[in-house]
């Protein structure tokens, strides 16, 4: 299956546990704990993905083209070679780009309706 | 930070390794040779003026560890963080079985290593309290992932069991179309009664058609099931219309005794079927939807409507209908695509169905 020829908005909107998972894969290739724990450092422990979560998205999104192991095995030295290293496609950034937007446009929306407003670095809900 | 470096970042014993590093007898004999060394000054004024440095060390105060492996553990409390670790892990482990079977030893072993450096982790952080609250988390996490990858393994199965059949249905189907119509044309047409030769041909083409048309529309339908994520929304569109044209062929087909117009719907219906096949030939081998073998949809397409175009342009002078020969190989050309289409079905069905998930 040619990966450019899947339009990338027929994945939106994506699950939020995709959505964590390709945006920690998003500076770098990431064992399950190492996304685990990007996830609970980025979202100050709001998201806590169990280890069924994490494996049952990572299946998905590998079938779906999304992410992809790294066939670089780690120095046995300096990791544990057993584990397993997943990075982001080309699939992968352009959906995970396409959510990141649609999400912008609604909070655009959200805006415009004064639904919701930035004062500073902090957002309130009206 | 380079590579190597964000991976040992990244290692869960990370925080671990080192406080045991710190805690070895030569530990401060090798810092007393390191710092005697004459590269030592040089080499920390280069890591001091490094541009990932000062990131580096932010980064590592920041580290929820950091706190932690400063406090130091006792050793009592670290055997004690491994027999809890363990047994949890132990346990987890055990409750994998609930999952799938081919879910648990594609993804088991890892499942288990998080669960473990978790484990670690929270009991490390807060106690039996992280560990108490990490079970509560991750029985909820087992019982709802367990019942969703038991149902899309179950979805799973009777998508990959429907197109996988519905390939056979095709080939079969191709095969008893041209058997009827290759049998039907030794047929006279003359009126002889029940029980001649004739009715042999007559009855042979009657069944081989319209078991072959009942097995199309199984076939088509499977192949739009299982193909429609790869084939985009033109090739959907086209898959629809074929499986609709095979319907109104069929119908056309049982009804062509009784009225006259069943036999335009047979023709028409036909006719729209082979031709959408054609462009969603076109489409396959655009958007390479089949593994291999992308132009077998055309070739099932471009028989019968190159056979019509034959025929209107009346090659055949004498009776303004193609010759036979044309009609043979327009049939051949139609079973042999639909029997490669059917073959790429039933051979990938295991693949198609996990993307059209």
């Amino acid at each position: 299956m040619a990966e450019a020829s899947i339009r990338p908005e027929s994945f939106l909107p994506l699950t939020p546990a995709v959505f964590h998972i390709l945006l920690a894969l998003a500076d770098g290739e990431k064992h399950g704990y190492a996304i685990m724990q990007e996830i609970e450092d980025v979202t100050d422990g709001r998201v806590q993905m169990g280890p069924g979560t994490l494996y049952g998205s990572i299946k998905r999104m590998l079938a779906a083209g999304l992410i992809e192991e790294s066939d670089d095995r780690p120095d046995p030295a300096l990791d544990d070679e057993r584990r397993r290293y997943y990075r982001q496609t080309g699939l992968g950034r352009r959906v995970l780009r396409q959510e990141a937007e649609r999400m912008a446009d609604l909070m655009a929306l959200a805006r415009r309706k004064h639904v919701w407003a930035v004062i500073g670095s902090r957002s309130i809900l009206t | 930070m380079s590579e190597a470096s964000r991976r040992i970042a990244q290692h869960p014993d990370a925080s671990e390794a080192s406080r045991r590093i710190a805690q070895h007898p030569d530990a401060s004999e090798a810092s007393r040779r390191i710092a005697q060394h004459p590269d030592a000054s040089e080499a920390s004024r280069r890591i001091a003026q490094h541009p990932d440095a000062s990131e580096a060390s932010r980064r590592i105060a920041q580290h929820p560890d950091a706190s932690e492996a400063s406090r130091g553990i006792t050793e009592g409390a670290m055997r004690e963080s491994a027999a809890t670790v363990d047994l949890s892990v132990r346990v987890y482990t055990w409750l994998l079985a609930a999952y799938p079977g081919s879910f648990r030893a594609e993804y088991g072993n890892y499942m288990a290593q998080v669960f473990r450096d978790v484990c670690r982790r929270d009991y490390h952080r807060r106690g039996l309290r992280g560990m108490a609250w990490l079970w509560a988390r991750t029985s909820l996490d087992l019982l709802r992932t367990t019942v969703e990858e038991h149902i899309e393994r179950g979805i799973d199965m009777s998508r990959e069991k429907f197109v996988r059949w519905s390939g056979w249905a095709l080939m079969a189907g191709a095969v008893l179309f041209a058997a009827g119509l290759i049998i039907g044309s030794f047929d006279s047409y003359d009126m002889d009664p029940i029980g001649g030769v004739d009715a042999f041909y007559e009855i042979s083409q009657v069944v081989g058609l319209a078991l072959g048309h009942i097995l199309f529309v199984i076939g088509l339908l499977g192949l739009r099931t299982g193909y429609t994520a790869r084939s985009g929304s033109l090739g959907t569109g086209l898959l629809l219309l074929a499986v609709i044209g095979s319907v109104v062929s069929l119908g056309g087909l049982l009804l062509m005794s009784s009225m006259e117009a069943g036999w335009m719907a047979w023709m028409g219906g036909f006719l729209t079927m082979t031709l959408t096949l054609a462009v969603f030939g076109i489409v396959a081998v655009r958007r390479r939807v089949f593994s291999r073998w992308n132009f077998a949809p055309i070739l099932a397409g471009v028989g019968l409507p190159l056979l019509f175009g034959v025929g209107i342009a009346g090659v055949d002078s004498v009776s303004g209908q193609a010759p036979e020969w044309a009609s043979f190989v327009a049939v051949a050309l139609t079973s042999i695509g639909l029997i490669l289409v059917g073959y790429r079905m039933q051979a990938d069905a295991g693949a198609t169905a996990k993307v059209a998930a």
